[in-house]
């Protein structure tokens, strides 16, 4: 048996800045585009992978000030460059626990929304880029 | 031992705006009193180990009885309070049973969100 706390989220950085303290959810589908690759003969179709696929979002508290949330984004929308790393769990990186690492991926906009008495928020989505995934201690 | 952490600070940081308003402000229902605002523990939900998103019920107190002398207290207090920075959820009528008096009070809620670092 084991248990653990579940749904902390170990690391995350945007830029290169450490938002870690500040992202209470991440979600990402990762793969590669389905190329057909069939041929005269074949009794069905036949695919193979073409150019990674990287779709993401994140739920970001919205801090204001160098180097928080809403100026990291304010740097980083538009760019098409930037680059988000995430950890999965706290320890060294192994294949229990990976390290996701999106490059080059676009936060095309963010919204920003003021509700009365309620926290407030940043959604903030990433597409587009290069993903990799590393275990190497 | 003095209180720390988030709620601590959250705590002190509604316990600050209720006195720049010029309200007398207790955090011990010991010195709960007429004319004073108590502010009870803290109600919350996490954003994350990091954040909270704390809510305060205050206690507005007015001298008893729960006339209408009271009762212009209590609705020109809350309003102050409603007219600041504080965010005010909602507010209602009450009573807090202090001794062996009903003493008549306005009670709000109050939200704040306190980021740990």
């Amino acid at each position: 048996m084991a248990t653990s706390y579940v749904g902390e989220i170990t690391s995350l950085t945007i830029g290169g800045v450490d938002l870690t303290a500040q992202c209470n959810k991440v979600d990402f589908t990762v793969g590669q585009t389905a190329l057909t690759i069939t041929a005269f003969g074949d009794a069905g179709e036949r695919m193979t992978g073409g150019l990674q696929s990287v779709d993401g979002s994140l739920d970001l508290y919205a801090s204001y000030g160098a180097g928080e949330v809403e100026a990291v984004l304010y740097d980083e929308v538009g760019t098409g460059t930037t680059d988000i790393v995430l950890v999965i769990k706290p320890g060294a990186l192994s294949a229990s626990n990976p390290e996701y690492t999106f490059t080059s991926t676009m936060i095309a906009d963010y919204p920003l929304a003021i509700d009365h008495g309620q926290i407030q928020i940043f959604t903030v989505a990433f597409s587009g880029g290069d993903w990799s995934r590393d275990i190497t201690p | 031992m003095s209180a720390t952490g988030i709620f601590a600070e959250a705590q002190a940081t509604v316990a600050a705006s209720l006195t720049a308003l010029g309200l007398v402000v207790v955090t011990d229902i010991r010195n709960a009193r007429p004319m004073t605002v108590l502010i009870d523990p803290p109600t919350f939900e996490t954003f994350n180990r990091n954040i909270g998103d704390i809510t305060f019920s205050l206690k507005i107190l007015a001298a008893p009885p729960a006339n209408s002398d009271a009762v212009d207290y209590l609705i020109s207090a809350a309003d102050t309070i409603m007219d600041s920075e504080i965010s005010v959820l909602r507010g209602a009528p009450g009573l807090l049973v202090a001794g062996e008096q009903n003493i008549p009070t306005y009670d709000l809620t109050v939200r704040v969100s306190t980021l740990r670092s």
